[in-house]
Parts: structure tokens; sequence; C-alpha cells
């Protein structure tokens, strides 16, 4: 949702919208890393007969990169296929309740194969035919979801634990306050255009999304192979992207009315940070930086240090913003923040800095412990754990990025200028709903279903 | 780049225009099977065709989707007759 459609070439094409990517270390395993890529945005819970899920012809892929070259080392790749059970005898994704996922009762369904590729040359499948677990419908047809959805959690022999299939969307934001004309709901009584101040509107409480989740030994992510101990060690920080790539090549009219496929794979969407190309690459480039590789992103880098929201804001909020109406020089904090990682020496105790290469990549120090109670403001709100570094499920990534960019996080790199006093209290108005949220793998929730969320 | 010839080219096409010829037949016989078949709704991917995309009629440059592989070929006289051929 922090990247839903945020490209008018990928909005035409959700099974390979990237919506949200997070990596967090385990809060439960922390010898343990979580990679979580969201796909197929604003899944209505009662979008059946056919319901959502990720496409057979899209290669779905996460990135990690660990040499700081915005390359990325390691690939773990995911790609899907759809079975029939019943394929003439019934339009019905299922026809009984689904109890377990061999069921004869459940008609349509997927599976997986999760490859992994190291620097682009070891190509090892991990394993074939895992079994995603349906969406869930309703207490007729899907009456113990839980059960059905651990059922489909694997672990691999080679040491990985992997997801694939639907979720409860676990990003907040108010959506239809933010996307007209960058109203805040709590402040709309200070907008250019003002109306009387309201709560906040929760836009993504009762969507679901695909997630492909996968959680990997510390071990296997870090340059070298061991887990960083400290948290100024060169090694302790990888980067972390999604991307989704369509074949070159589709004739429609095939076998069944399926279209064929030929020609190699092409990316169509990527996510690293959120909300990226979604409010900082303006319109005309925004399906260009989807089909283009982190490495490249010295293209965009002045789009991060000249964002137009830090212009409008002053003018959308009159008076409100005067000192970073003010600010003229590069956002340099923008670019620590979001393309390069904050060296040490800016905050006390942390880095994530992966070198010179500008790239939008999630980074994580590995060496940074899962929080005791964590705080989802992360590192603006003094918690090392949370975002930038890496990113949570439930952190407040739109409150964090907008004062980011209403100035709070200037001092960082320039002390002479004073943030504005509304830049460190400017939020969307909301907070994480716990039960959106696992406390295990795979730490999104359980999706809604259909029969008690209609009309979502 | 990998070389092929117009030969090997046209010999290619022909298998993925047989290939064609068999899906095609395929319908019927899967839309006669029994309700039970296991079926797979995965579309039709490597091996199964090429895509012959002339990206440039000048130079004669033909990108040939096969598989997951592109290949670049030129050849102005295949171009050439492909273009009588579309008119």
């Amino acid at each position: 949702m922090s990247s839903h459609r945020e490209a008018p070439a990928i909005s035409k094409d959700p099974a390979a919208d990237s919506t949200d990517v997070y990596a967090f270390v385990s809060p439960d395993k922390p010898d343990t890393v979580t990679l979580i890529g969201n796909y197929v945005p604003l899944q209505a819970p009662d979008g059946g007969p056919n319901f959502y899920e990720f496409a057979d012809d899209v290669l779905y892929e996460i990135h990690v990169d660990n040499t700081g070259d915005a390359v990325a080392d390691i690939t773990y790749q995911f790609r899907f296929s759809t079975h029939h059970r019943n394929p003439m005898g019934t339009f019905l994704y299922n026809t009984g309740p689904i109890t377990s996922l061999t069921t004869p009762n459940w008609n349509r369904y997927q599976t997986y194969t999760v490859t992994k590729v190291v620097r682009g040359k070891s190509i090892t499948v991990l394993a074939k035919g895992l079994t995603c677990p349906p969406v869930n419908i309703g207490p007729r047809s899907t009456p113990n979801y839980a059960a059905l959805a651990s059922a489909a959690i694997h672990t691999l022999p080679s040491g990985e634990t992997v997801f694939a299939g639907q979720r409860r969307e676990g990003f907040y934001v108010d959506l239809g306050s933010i996307f007209d004309l960058g109203t805040l709901r709590p402040f709309q009584n200070l907008h250019l255009i003002p109306t009387a101040a309201t709560n906040g509107v929760d836009a993504s409480a009762n969507v679901n999304v695909h997630s492909i989740a996968i959680q990997v030994p510390i071990t296997d992510l870090a340059r070298g192979g061991t887990k960083p101990s400290s948290v100024s060690d060169a090694n302790a920080t990888i980067g972390v992207w999604t991307s989704a790539s369509r074949q070159k090549g589709m004739m429609r009219g095939g076998m069944h009315g399926m279209p064929t496929y030929a020609g190699p794979w092409v990316q169509v969407s990527r996510l690293g940070n959120p909300l990226i190309n979604e409010v900082l690459i303006p319109l005309g480039q925004k399906d260009y930086w989807n089909s283009v590789a982190p490495s490249y992103d010295s293209v965009f880098l002045k789009y991060v240090q000249h964002p137009e929201l830090a212009r409008l804001l002053p003018v959308l909020y009159p008076k409100v913003f005067p000192n970073l109406g003010a600010y003229n020089k590069p956002r340099a904090d923008l670019a620590a923040i979001l393309m390069t990682g904050i060296p040490s020496g800016i905050i006390n105790g942390f880095q994530n800095f992966t070198g010179k290469t500008p790239a939008d990549m999630l980074r994580l120090n590995l060496a940074i412990p899962p929080a005791a109670k964590p705080n989802n403001l992360g590192v603006v709100g003094g918690d090392l754990a949370g975002f930038p570094n890496g990113r949570r499920v439930m952190d407040d990534v739109t409150t964090i990025e907008i004062r980011a960019v209403a100035g709070v996080t200037i001092p960082l790199v320039d002390k002479s200028f004073t943030p504005d006093a509304a830049a460190a209290k400017v939020t969307d108005g909301l907070n994480a709903v716990p039960d959106r949220y696992l406390s295990a793998f795979p730490y999104l929730g359980t999706p809604l279903d259909g029969y008690s969320t209609p009309g979502a | 780049m990998a070389k092929v010839t117009r030969r090997t080219l046209i010999k290619n096409a022909s298998v993925g225009a047989a290939t064609l010829g068999v899906m095609a037949a395929a319908p019927t016989l899967i839309g006669t099977g029994t309700a039970e078949a296991a079926h797979s709704d995965s579309p039709a991917t490597s091996g199964d065709s090429i895509i012959a995309h002339v990206r440039n009629r000048k130079t004669g440059e033909i990108a040939l989707l096969v598989g997951t592989r592109e290949v670049i070929v030129r050849d102005r006289e295949l171009v050439r007759r492909l273009v009588t051929a579309a008119q």
C-alpha cells in the first residue's frame, strides 16, 4: 500500500504491483531476518467468485544487497502455478468447507516454487509445489482460517521458512485525505482550503493483500556469512527491495484462451522504501522508475533532494511551515535516510550506511536487536529497530516520512536549521491496530473474510 | 549475440507454427475430459513458441523471443519478405 497503484502502468496490473516491503530482525527469532513483499493491493475481502491470487505469468523477487553496490547478491524468486481440481464441473472456487489444503472441496488453488540466486550465477531451487492457503471467504467456506494459514507455512530443508498467500493489510494511511490536495485530516482546519478538524480515516482498515514472506538465518544474508556483532560493523547492513517482472512477449488467443509468453523477464514494478515512487517521483518518471534497478537511482536523486511535497507543505498550510518554506538547500537528510543509509556519527549508536551509491533500498542493520517495547515511529521515535532501519509491519511510515519531509530530520545534517514547531507534530492521524498483526511469522494478520466484511 | 541464419530462423518458426497447430486442436480433447482431471492454469512458456518482432525494417533487425531469452538477428532479405507478406 505504500506503493499501491503508484504509477500509471502498474496501476492497471495489480497482480504485479509491489505494494509494501518489510525487512526486520525477527522479534521471536532474533537469529533470523524476515523479508516480506506484498502484492495485489486493496483487495475487497468479498471479491469473489474469482478471488484475488498471485499471477502465474509474473516473476516475484526479493533482493538482498550485502556489498553496498545496490546490485543483488542474493535473490529469492517465487513462481506460482494455478490448478483446478474440477475445472469443468463447477464455477465455484470451493464446493464445500475448506478444512485442509488438500480437500477436494477446494477447486482452484495455487502452488509455488522458491529459487535462490546468488550473485546472478548460482541458482538453486529450494522447494517446489509449496501450497498457498485459500483466500478467507467466510465461516462456511473457510471455517478455521488460521489453521489453514498455519498449514501453509513451510520450513525448507535449506533452513528458510516461507509463506505465500492472503494477509490482512498491515499498512495504514488516510488515503482519501492525503490525495485531496495534501490534506492531513487532523489538521485540515489549517489547510489552504480549510474544513473542520476531524480524526483521520484508515483507508486500508478493511482490505487484504497478498504476501510473500521468507524468514532467513542472518548468517545466510550477511556479507561474510557471520552475524555482525557490532552496529558499526561495515558488514552489518543489508539493502532489501522487491520486484515483479513479466516476460517481454505475449500473444493472446492461445489454448483455453490463455496467452502465450516468451522472452526475457522485464521488470514492471519494484519497491524498497515506502512512498518513494508514490510521492517523490514525478508522474512522467514513475513507469520508468519501476522499470530500472536501484543501482540506476542516481537519475532520481534530485527528486529526493528537492521533494515537491516539501515545497507544497508551506503553500498548503500557510504560516505553519515558514522555516521549511525558506529552506532551499538540497535535502541531504532525505538522501541519507532513503538513498544511502545514515552514516555513523549522526545518530548515537546507529548507522545503516551502505556506501555512496544512491539507491532506493530498505537498509537493515543486522546487529541491532529487536526492540523490547517497539515504537511505531522507529528511529524518529528513539527505537533503532524500526524504520528506516529496515521496516516492521506496524511501523507508522507515513507519519515518519511526512515529518522527515516537513523538516524534522534536517538538523541531523544541518545544525543551522530549526524545524517548524508543526514538523514534529504532523501526522496522518492514525495508529497501528494490534489485531492486524501476528506475534510470529508471517507477522501480518489473518485476512478479513468476505462474509463478515462485505462492501469494503 | 547468438548466430542465427535465415534457414534456422525459418525452421524454428515452422516448429512454432506446428506447435500452435497442436495447441489449437487441444481444447476439444480437454473439453471432453473427466471433471475430476487435474488442470493447471499455467500459460504456455519456454520452448512452446517463438515470437519474432521486426524491430527495424531498414536494418533488418529481428528480435526472437524464445523461452526466457531474446535473440537478435539481422536479415534484411527475410525482413523484406516478411514485410511483403504482411501487406
